[in-house]
């Protein structure tokens, strides 16, 4: 378990590390966060699904809806 | 060179080995040091830390010690005991035994065997060769360096071996008389670095019987050579036969003081107290079933989020291919991905630790508990 714990935690950082440098890279050659959302939101429907996430968790009644559903 | 240094240089010289192995060697030459009488005449017999190096090498086969070494470490001792004696103890017992036929290092006999050689005072006269080696190598024809000295002491005379067709049956002398001969021919062409490599290539395997037989028999050929001492022999043949069958009735004496027997290990048992373990396994099961509901519920959390980050992971590395016009937008996305991917490995390696150690470690736990209580400790052995 703690060359698991080894293996794992080696492969994280690594994989961090080279998204953080992706990332870092992208900014500094001009990346820009708003338009990347425009496009992953058009493409992925990202507002539309939180706000029908919040409308979800604002009702309790979908709550009980919900668990009535349910087969046991 | 003396003995301490002697047996460093060895020691540096014989790392190649698996360590249980070379401890094995070392004490078998610091028994041949504890045995000689002459620490430098020994250390002449054996020539270099260098050259018994090498021979040891050759001898030595590092993948069947390694199959050996770990499969049985623990019953080390017994494998060397037994009868599947590694080649590289092989090749130092020979060396042992040259020494002991020069009488470089005394002979090891046990106590009973002295004590059959005391029976009789005409056969003591007879086992126990006074300057003999002395004798052979101050005859004026032969003038042989000492390296050749093993050879002459292989070669056995014919009325020798009628002598032992006589006490044995006539069987083995035989087969004694044609193997050195055999080997005398092919001496030659074999390297002389040494009197105890030497020793090495003539003598072969060891054979399987006690140390003092082999010695007596020796010690019995060295004897005929001396034509006074053949009749007085022939008259005690009968007497000699005897101590012959005495020996092969002894049973087999631990020849070397390096193969110690283990000491029998205590082995332990408990009685199981059945009220105990009834009420044990009342209270245990269902408060371990909780406890496993218990850490199932974060496990679950884990494998849920695991999975969750792994599919966003996804999601946004497919996005970032087709999608965007801007490298730097790309390499943003990439980095995203990146960041998701290390978060989901994190969190899916929690979940399993949590259900191999967390849960299987409550499961154990909750197991070696009820051994504790319910087994009442107690020794058989």
């Amino acid at each position: 378990m703690r060359k698991g714990w080894k293996f794992v935690g080696i492969l994280f950082v690594v994989v961090l590390f080279l998204g953080v440098v992706f990332l870092g890279v992208g900014f500094l050659t001009g990346g820009d966060a708003e338009r990347i959302f425009q496009v992953a939101d058009a493409s992925l429907s990202i507002t539309d699904s939180f706000n029908n996430y919040q409308e979800f968790f604002e009702d309790p009644q979908n709550f009980e809806n919900l668990l009535q559903g349910l087969p046991f | 060179m003396n003995e301490q240094k002697f047996l460093t240089e060895l020691s540096k010289l014989l790392t190649f080995m698996y360590e249980e192995d070379r401890q094995v060697a070392l004490s078998m030459y610091e028994q041949m040091f504890s045995f000689a009488d002459d620490e430098t005449a020994l250390l002449q017999f054996l020539g270099s830390p260098t050259k018994q190096a090498v021979m040891i090498a050759r001898a030595y086969n590092a993948k069947e010690r390694k199959l050996a070494v770990t499969s049985q470490s623990g019953e080390r001792q017994a494998d060397i005991a037994g009868n599947e004696t590694p080649a590289f103890v092989r090749t130092i017992m020979n060396i042992h035994t040259g020494a002991e036929n020069l009488e470089l290092i005394r002979p090891e006999v046990i106590e009973d065997q002295i004590s059959i050689f005391g029976k009789d005072e005409e056969d003591e006269d007879l086992f126990v060769p006074e300057e003999e080696p002395a004798a052979v190598v101050e005859e004026p024809e032969v003038e042989l360096p000492s390296s050749e000295l093993p050879e002459l002491s292989l070669e056995m005379p014919e009325e020798a071996a009628s002598f032992l067709a006589d006490a044995e049956g006539g069987k083995a002398p035989e087969q004694d008389t044609a193997a050195p001969t055999k080997k005398t021919e092919e001496k030659p062409e074999l390297p002389e670095d040494s009197p105890a490599e030497n020793y090495m290539l003539d003598l072969g395997p060891v054979p399987e019987k006690p140390r003092s037989e082999e010695s007596e028999i020796n010690i019995t050929m060295a004897a005929f050579d001396q034509p006074e001492r053949k009749q007085k022999a022939e008259e005690s043949a009968p007497a000699a036969q005897t101590t012959l069958s005495e020996f092969e009735q002894t049973p087999p004496e631990p020849a070397h003081p390096w193969r110690k027997e283990a000491p029998p290990q205590e082995v332990r048992s408990g009685k199981p107290s059945t009220l105990l373990l009834i009420l044990y396994l009342i209270a245990a099961v269902p408060i371990v079933s909780a406890g496993v509901l218990i850490l199932l519920v974060p496990a679950l959390v884990f494998f849920a989020l695991a999975v969750f980050t792994g599919i966003s992971a996804f999601r946004v590395l497919m996005l970032a291919f087709g999608n965007f016009a801007v490298f730097a937008d790309i390499m943003v996305v990439l980095g995203a991905s990146l960041v998701l991917f290390a978060l989901a490995l994190l969190l899916f390696w929690i979940f399993l630790w949590f259900v191999i150690s967390a849960i299987s470690g409550l499961i154990n736990a909750a197991i070696r508990l009820g051994g504790k209580i319910c087994y009442k400790e107690g020794k058989d052995v």
